[in-house]
């Protein structure tokens, strides 16, 4: 034990064993309290405005500050709008009043369709504002090319009856672009989760109320 | 026995004064470089700040009431030019704990933030440079992260029928990934969101801060050793649900427009 004591115990062994723990103390726990603390930093100006120049000052900012809000006011949309989250798959309706209703959706899967020819589509929800651009009762899907190739089948002509489909898309649409829709579906139990081809899915009441209460030109946020 | 041990005393000394210098030392400049980049880093960007307003000094603008009003019209002004564009862009009131993206001035999800930490920098403005800092908004210079922005998956068309079939029963469960993302915004100023997941060990903030702390050591040293000052960059450590933080981080662009509100 003495022996233990007179070798290990000394300030020869400890003392660059304390400094080095000093120094992993310092780096992972002083260093950065210090250099984020208020003591490395020049203070604030401790300043008392006299009441001319205060009143002056302030009334100058609260001018500024009520125009920003006028703006900022005239910037959110008037009439009713959805925002829709592609990565947690839901959706929110709003009308002049505030929120509607919320639920789930389906949205883009993020899959690269590749043909061997180098043809590639990519089956993503755009992100930004949109509009709806048109309605409709009963929506018939023209299937386009990928929807044939994506399953292994040949593709038909551009006007085959094959690429015709009725009631996939539910009871309505709102087209939004680029032929971009919201509409219903058949796969209900994937709703929540990214599995369309661009398009925005959603179960059949959601899809009722959201067709009523967006009108032509109410804007579609998607993020 | 006693005079072989007397002997070997002076290299044993030798040695332990030598570790225990370095040690000493290296925590010491360190810290002393740091704290000289981190009053020179302040000073340069106040510097910058007084040139903006054409070295004319108003000290008024400190007074606690003024400030307090600098403040709110500063972060509705910057949030109104980051929403003027057609691009998603974040919000992050420090003052309220609430993180935000924005499009054309609609809040397309808003998440409350859990946890705050942010470097003594961001306490220590004066008016004229926090109007400076923060009456616009921040780019977003570059990023990283754990998840990726873009979850792609590469699919080849099937030859046949079977061949679709069979890849509709490949495997499709997701795992769970941790979200940590860091934006390098301008004037030096980082932005690391933490996803904090209910269901797993949280990491708490003294962690991360010290993850953070190892490799801003790692920098500084290697600086240090080229006879240079450590580079200073105020950090914002912001922890959100981790569902909100990869919903946000997705949704924002690549170049990102960044309003900061103290």
């Amino acid at each position: 034990m003495s022996k233990f004591r007179r070798t290990f115990l000394t300030w020869k062994v400890l003392g660059p064993i304390g400094a080095f723990f000093l120094m992993i103390i310092t780096v992972l726990w002083l260093a950065p309290r210090i250099l984020e603390s208020k003591f490395i930093f020049p203070g604030i100006p401790d300043v008392t405005a006299d009441e001319g120049t205060k009143g002056e000052l302030m009334g100058k900012l609260g001018d500024e500050l009520k125009t920003a809000q006028k703006k900022w006011d005239k910037m959110a949309p008037s009439g009713s709008y959805i925002i829709i989250n592609t990565t947690e798959n839901r959706f929110m309706l709003y009308d002049k009043n505030g929120l509607v209703r919320e639920g789930l959706c389906s949205t883009g899967s993020y899959i690269k369709l590749e043909k061997d020819d180098k043809k590639a589509w990519l089956f993503h929800t755009p992100k930004g504002v949109r509009k709806v651009l048109g309605k409709k009762k009963d929506p018939v899907w023209k299937k386009p090319d990928w929807a044939f190739i994506e399953e292994g089948l040949p593709v038909p002509p551009a006007n085959d009856p094959s690429r015709y489909e009725y009631g996939s898309l539910g009871d309505y649409a709102l087209t939004l672009g680029d032929g971009y829709m919201i509409h219903g579906t058949l796969y209900q139990r994937f709703l929540g989760q990214a599995v369309t081809h661009g398009c925005v899915r959603l179960n059949d009441e959601d899809l009722e109320v959201v067709f009523n209460t967006l009108s032509i030109g109410s804007k579609v946020y998607i993020y | 026995m006693q005079n072989t041990e007397k002997k070997n005393n002076p290299v044993k000394t030798l040695i332990a004064v030598v570790f225990l210098v370095i040690f000493l030392g290296i925590s010491l400049s360190y810290i002393l470089f740091s704290a000289y980049s981190a009053r020179h880093s302040m000073s340069l960007i106040a510097g910058e700040a007084q040139q903006a307003v054409g070295n004319v000094k108003n000290d008024n603008l400190n007074d606690p009431e003024i400030y307090a009003l600098l403040k709110e019209k500063d972060w509705l002004s910057s949030r109104l030019e980051a929403n003027s564009g057609d691009s998603i862009s974040l919000s992050l009131n420090l003052k309220d704990s609430v993180m935000q993206i924005e499009l054309q001035g609609v809040v397309l999800k808003k998440s409350k933030i859990t946890n705050i930490r942010f470097s003594g920098f961001f306490d220590r403005l004066d008016a004229t440079t926090y109007d400076y800092l923060f009456s616009k908004p921040l780019k977003t210079l570059s990023f990283d992260a754990t998840t990726p922005k873009i979850p792609l998956m590469v699919k080849k068309a099937p030859a046949d029928t079977i061949e679709a079939q069979l890849q509709l029963k490949k495997d499709t469960v997701k795992k769970a990934e941790p979200v940590e993302w860091r934006l390098n915004l301008e004037h030096d100023i980082t932005l690391i969101v933490k996803g904090l997941d209910p269901d797993a060990p949280a990491v708490t903030s003294t962690q991360l801060y010290s993850r953070y702390g190892i490799k801003r050591f790692i920098n500084g040293m290697k600086e240090i050793s080229q006879f240079k000052a450590p580079a200073y960059k105020p950090v914002i450590y912001v922890f959100i649900p981790v569902d909100d933080a990869r919903s946000i981080f997705r949704a924002l662009p690549i170049e990102a427009l960044v309003c900061i509100r103290n």
